[in-house]
């Protein structure tokens, strides 16, 4: 065999074991398993839907907050960072009396509320 | 534009950068990977110049980049025609070609796994992209990017945005926010410093043992975690190993192109993560214990002074304080650290083959360049103010990216030195007649 085929052929198998849908091959994990989604993989439930949305009504330069009442820090967290991952092109704020917008999550529900 | 097309086209215009820059005696398909980190770096270091001049990190700002970069490496070739390194074509035998298609298959299935994951690290989806995606629609807006109480910032504000930019260069060439190109990014980068390795030492190193050490590094499976992870240790590691093995190489052929390309590496790394800056100037000291003129890469820290000066005009706070007095600290950092170095079900055994190779093959010196990263990261544990057990549990598994990946470029040389001290002694056992 030569060293072109050998490659070749190696190569080729590889690619081929990575196709058998054996769940718990290392060849499987490494080509992504089952697949993801174009999606964050939050911490906690928040709907990248929602937010998808959301990011479609608010104007650039926007200012908005982030609110998650009783949330944990982890919570508040991955709020603020789904606020600067999908609505980045508007800008976040401290002060909760400034804002026209407020991304708000209430009855583990994430929705985008317009104050002004 | 869909994923794949997008991240494409973004890392087609990079590799054409690099080819650029590398010069025209390596215009040939087997650059490719080094073309793509050379590239990837200098269009990333350029548009980090540029948002901190003022752009935006547009496609346009890139385009821009890319052609004035692209002009520039032409005119540079043409004005200092760099030699083709004229280094004989080792014979690959079937054996070892194998041992390539394996690597090779490996690192396909981890392009495909790249696309096909959403980062599982938070701060990548949490900060990274975020910030790529903040410098594209506001540029380095000081109400974003540094401590105000007005506006809510980044986390990690002290980090440079290197890996930033670039994710935020595919999202916008995909189209729409899409995590996963911060994995398909990495998977690239990853494949093309395992094939910018290859090309380096082909010729140096004789093709059995290269492809054993590259086996080596892509059966890890912590570095295509680490892939899906969209970590940014990760990237970091990728360059500053780049650069060790160019100045290695460098050691071996005086060639002014591997000069460069160590200190080109080096300048990259310190745009990625803030411990790069640390991590460079280890590097460049332990260079100059073997060469003096090694010290000459320590140019590339110039290009760690936009960034910081920006910080400084706008007191973003680094993470660390110069607390030196809390020692009780190092032996978690060292447990943690080495648990992670030496698992064979993280990083095969890289970190352990460099040791007994360096020691079989009488170059120990050679263990300086992973010992310095390794220090660089227990000092920064050591002075960190966050407690030490969290800071280890959440970090010292991706820290260590650097060490490892400098063992693992020092592997080969390491194993073709050490075979090339034997083989006099077989020959003259040969010569006496024994077996």
């Amino acid at each position: 065999m030569s060293a072109r085929a050998a490659f070749a052929a190696v190569a080729a198998a590889v690619l081929l074991l990575a196709l058998v849908p054996w769940a718990g091959s290392p060849l499987r994990r490494l080509a992504g398993g089952e697949g993801d989604g174009p999606d964050a993989r939050f911490d906690v439930p928040l709907d990248a839907h929602v937010l998808r949305g959301a990011a479609e009504r608010v104007r650039p330069g926007d200012e908005y907050v982030t609110a998650w009442p009783g949330g944990s820090p982890l919570e508040q967290g991955n709020l603020k960072a789904a606020g600067q991952l999908y609505l980045a092109h508007a800008l976040p704020v401290l002060d909760r009396e400034r804002p026209p917008w407020v991304l708000i999550v209430g009855a583990d529900r994430v929705g985008l509320i317009r104050l002004r | 534009m869909s994923l794949v097309l997008g991240v494409c086209a973004v890392n087609t215009a990079f590799v054409a950068v690099g080819y650029a820059l590398l010069g025209r005696p390596r215009w040939s398909w087997s650059w490719a990977g080094l073309a793509l980190l050379v590239g990837a770096g200098a269009v990333g270091t350029a548009l980090f110049l540029a948002v901190i001049a003022g752009l935006h990190a547009t496609l346009w700002t890139a385009a821009g980049a890319a052609v004035l970069l692209a002009a520039g490496g032409l005119a540079a070739g043409r004005r200092f025609p760099s030699n083709r390194l004229s280094l004989a074509s080792p014979p690959l035998d079937p054996v070892a070609a194998g041992a390539f298609g394996l690597v090779a298959g490996i690192c396909a299935v981890g392009v495909v796994g790249g696309f096909r994951s959403s980062p599982w690290l938070d701060d990548a989806w949490g900060i990274w992209l975020p910030k790529g995606l903040a410098l594209w629609h506001h540029g380095l807006d000081e109400r974003l990017f540094a401590p105000n109480g007005e506006f809510v910032v980044f986390g990690v504000p002290d980090y440079p945005l290197w890996w930033s930019i670039v994710t935020s260069l595919d999202v916008q060439a995909v189209g729409s926010t899409d995590v996963r190109v911060m994995c398909a990014q990495l998977a690239l980068l990853t494949v093309a410093f395992v094939a910018a390795v290859a090309r380096l030492l082909w010729g140096h190193v004789r093709p059995a043992v290269l492809a054993g050490a590259l086996l080596l590094l892509v059966l890890s499976p912590e570095l295509w975690r680490h892939v899906q992870g969209g970590i940014a240790d990760l990237p970091v590691a990728i360059y500053l190993a780049t650069g060790v093995l160019c100045g290695a190489l460098w050691l071996r052929t005086r060639a002014t192109f591997h000069l460069v390309l160590a200190g080109t590496c080096a300048a990259v790394a310190l745009q990625i993560k803030t411990e790069a800056l640390p991590e460079v100037v280890a590097l460049v000291a332990v260079g100059a214990l073997f060469a003096r003129r090694l010290a000459l890469a320590g140019v590339s820290l110039l290009l760690a002074l936009p960034w910081l000066a920006w910080r400084s005009a706008h007191d973003v706070p680094g993470r660390a304080e110069l607390d030196f007095s809390r020692a009780e600290r190092l032996p978690d950092a060292l447990r943690a650290t080495a648990e992670h170095l030496f698992d064979p079900t993280e990083w095969t055994v890289l970190a352990a083959a460099a040791i007994v190779l360096a020691l079989l093959a009488r170059r120990p010196a050679a263990l300086l360049v992973p010992a310095s990263l390794y220090a660089v990261v227990l000092v920064a544990y050591w002075i960190d103010r966050d407690e030490i057990g969290y800071l280890v549990s959440t970090s010292a598994y991706r820290v260590i990216d650097t060490v490892v990946l400098a063992a693992a470029v020092l592997v080969p040389l390491l194993a073709e030195a050490l075979l090339e001290q034997r083989e006099p002694l077989r020959e003259d056992r040969a010569l006496v007649g024994e077996p």
